[in-house]
């Protein structure tokens, strides 16, 4: 079997064709020119074979809970507890921002739902008290960047799923590097906030309107905790957690915030139906050209290669984790799992490096590849919500930036950081 | 003014294709959209039957053989049903980072030789797909009363469509491409 599939793949990539189309016709393409049409059989089943699977259906459940979260009041109630906790520091509402999105990664699994739901609540808020657009859109979409890093993630069922690496193992390493990231994140906002004199939002709340607030958000806070607690002490598994979550989410925007109708139904069933088919099928469309990497034989002689470049695996993961900075410059998150881990992931296993700490690793540097132009999801939404270009919006991200990449070489060199919590819960 | 549109342009009439296109429009539009909504349905009936799947593990403590069967063959309807709309409304991801910046020619030549190719393995993968129906129909699923092969009968169906919507494709990129040649007076929309 020639390698034709790859070139013929980075072309259909640069050229722009649809990444699921891409998939499925490299292959199919090099069998062509190879005379081999007898495996066109193994291409289709492996296409429907890819998403013919249990654990893969958290991902549309995990959908359908940020839709009817995004639909209900929960952002609102969200907002509304960080402000009395944080407020009235000075740049309390960028302050806010970040601990909203801290909060809304334990509900949702997805940076683009958190950064188009808080973006558009907290954008105009921002720029009403005299905050830049810019700031205020650079601030949302930097933070949002810790959705799928802090459980529950999409992209780690995804990775999770196409390198047998626990979930629930995975969702325990991805608490560490969030909080460290949000934390990092507050930081910068202090200086900055202290620097440029950002304005203070509204006076310290009180002890009893922060219970107030507590006990009205008290319903959404709830969800990872029954996400989270079911998953890691093994009464669920994840897939069923997720459906768990997406009913609860119905049930308290339906029966107790009442900020969804019978109405709202089929408009995010269907929604929430069309996003997760999207996700769905490129991963059929990965399994199938991951099959045609490792019967070619060009993994092992990727493999190879990249082993041949150093033989000190710490300096092998920062060549890897710049590989995948730039892969995220260009490539979402998610296909940037189906495409490499399935590459990367065995080799650095062989070479000694812990399966878990790689994939957390690998998962933190996609996601934070959301926000780097010129193919950054997160900063394209950021960008339609408030209304700036996304350039500006990436050159005010600068500082933002550097500690999420300080972070990643942080992960990346002390793997305790991450692997330390999955192992308390005897996971890894 | 339309006689020399005639004259210059025998092959092609880009009013022709654009006919066809929207002829074709006519049924793709409303079966794509019906088979979007479908999944929706389909997704509410995932979620029912997992919380079933739970509520029975623990409060019945028996859990049903069915249940993960049914929900995942649901689970792939779900994106072979949104295949052909997500096409057609063109929500599938692609980098366009690198094309941005060509002339118009060559990009809307690489765009129709890509439709062309996506047209293109869909009949290849639609062809296969009946043997795989015909090959499921000889083995019955392991938790519910029929034969594999009614799962897959999805597969043939999207493809079919996809080839559709990809004629439909084609057929507006060369009618685009006429006009941004020059070969054609725009019809002004």
């Amino acid at each position: 079997m020639s390698l034709a599939y790859f070139w013929i793949f980075l072309f259909l990539l640069a050229a722009g064709a649809p990444i699921v189309f891409a998939l499925l016709i490299a292959p199919g393409l090099s069998l062509t020119i190879d005379g081999q049409e007898e495996f066109y059989t193994s291409l289709l089943s492996r296409l429907y074979n890819g998403m013919d699977s249990f654990p893969l259906m958290a991902v549309p459940f995990f959908i359908l809970a940020g839709e009817v979260m995004n639909t209900g009041g929960v952002t609102k109630a969200l907002v509304r507890f960080a402000q009395s906790i944080i407020g009235h520091v000075r740049g309390g509402l960028a302050q806010v921002n970040i601990i909203s999105s801290i909060l809304f990664a334990g509900l949702s699994g997805s940076a683009v739902a958190d950064t188009s739901a808080l973006g558009k609540m907290l954008i105009p808020a921002m720029e009403k008290a005299g905050y830049s657009t810019r700031f205020a859109a650079a601030v949302t979409a930097a933070s949002s960047v810790i959705g799928p890093i802090v459980p529950p993630s999409g992209i780690m069922i995804l990775y999770a799923f196409v390198m047998n690496v626990s979930v629930a193992g995975l969702f325990a390493a991805g608490i560490v590097p969030g909080i460290l990231i949000g934390g990092g994140l507050m930081l910068v906002t202090f200086f900055l906030a202290k620097k440029r004199n950002y304005p203070v939002a509204n006076k310290r709340a009180t002890w009893t309107e922060r219970r107030l607030t507590f006990f009205q958000t008290l319903p959404a806070l709830m969800t990872p905790v029954i996400l989270l607690g079911g998953i890691l002490s093994g009464i669920f598994t994840p897939t069923e957690a997720a459906a768990v979550a997406a009913t609860y989410a119905l049930f308290v925007s339906y029966f107790i915030m009442r900020t969804i109708s019978a109405s709202d139904l089929p408009r995010i069933f269907v929604n929430a139906a069309a996003q997760s088919a999207v996700i769905l099928l490129l991963v059929g469309a990965a399994v199938t050209f991951a099959w045609i990497i490792t019967v070619s034989g060009m993994a092992g002689s990727m493999a190879e290669g990249l082993s041949g470049m150093s033989s000190n695996v710490l300096v092998l993961l920062l060549l890897i984790n710049l590989f995948l900075f730039v892969v995220g410059m260009f490539l979402d998150a998610g296909p940037a799992i189906l495409i490499l881990g399935p590459v990367l992931a065995p080799l650095m296993v062989s070479m000694g490096v812990d399966p878990m700490h790689f994939a957390i690793v690998m998962c933190v540097n996609v996601t934070v590849g959301l926000i780097t132009p010129p193919m950054g999801l997160v900063l394209f939404v950021a960008s339609s919500v408030s209304g700036e270009k996304p350039e500006s919006i990436a050159l005010e991200m600068l500082p933002f930036l550097a500690v999420e990449v300080a972070v990643i070489i942080a992960i990346t060199m002390f793997p305790a950081l991450s692997l330390t919590l999955p192992r308390l819960l005897g996971y890894a | 003014m339309v006689k020399s549109k005639m004259m210059t342009d025998p092959v092609i009439s880009p009013p022709l294709t654009e006919r066809l296109a929207d002829a074709l429009a006519k049924a793709n539009r409303p079966i794509c959209e019906a088979g979007r909504n479908f999944a929706g349905l389909l997704l509410a009936a995932m979620t029912l039957i997992v919380m079933v799947q739970v509520v029975a593990r623990y409060g019945f403590n028996n859990s049903p053989a069915w249940t993960e069967e049914l929900a995942k063959t649901m689970m792939v309807w779900t994106a072979f049903l949104v295949a052909p709309w997500a096409y057609r409304e063109g929500t599938n991801v692609s980098i366009s980072f690198f094309t941005e910046d060509l002339p118009k020619a060559i990009k809307s030549t690489l765009q129709i030789g890509i439709t062309l190719l996506v047209i293109w393995i869909c009949a290849v993968f639609f062809a296969e797909s009946l043997d795989f129906v015909l090959r499921g129909m000889q083995s019955k699923s392991a938790t519910l009363p029929m034969q594999v092969g009614a799962f897959y009968v999805i597969v043939p169906v999207s493809f079919a469509l996809l080839i559709l919507v990809g004629i439909e494709t084609v057929l507006r990129e060369l009618a685009a491409f006429v006009k941004k040649d020059g070969h054609h007076p725009a019809k002004e929309e």
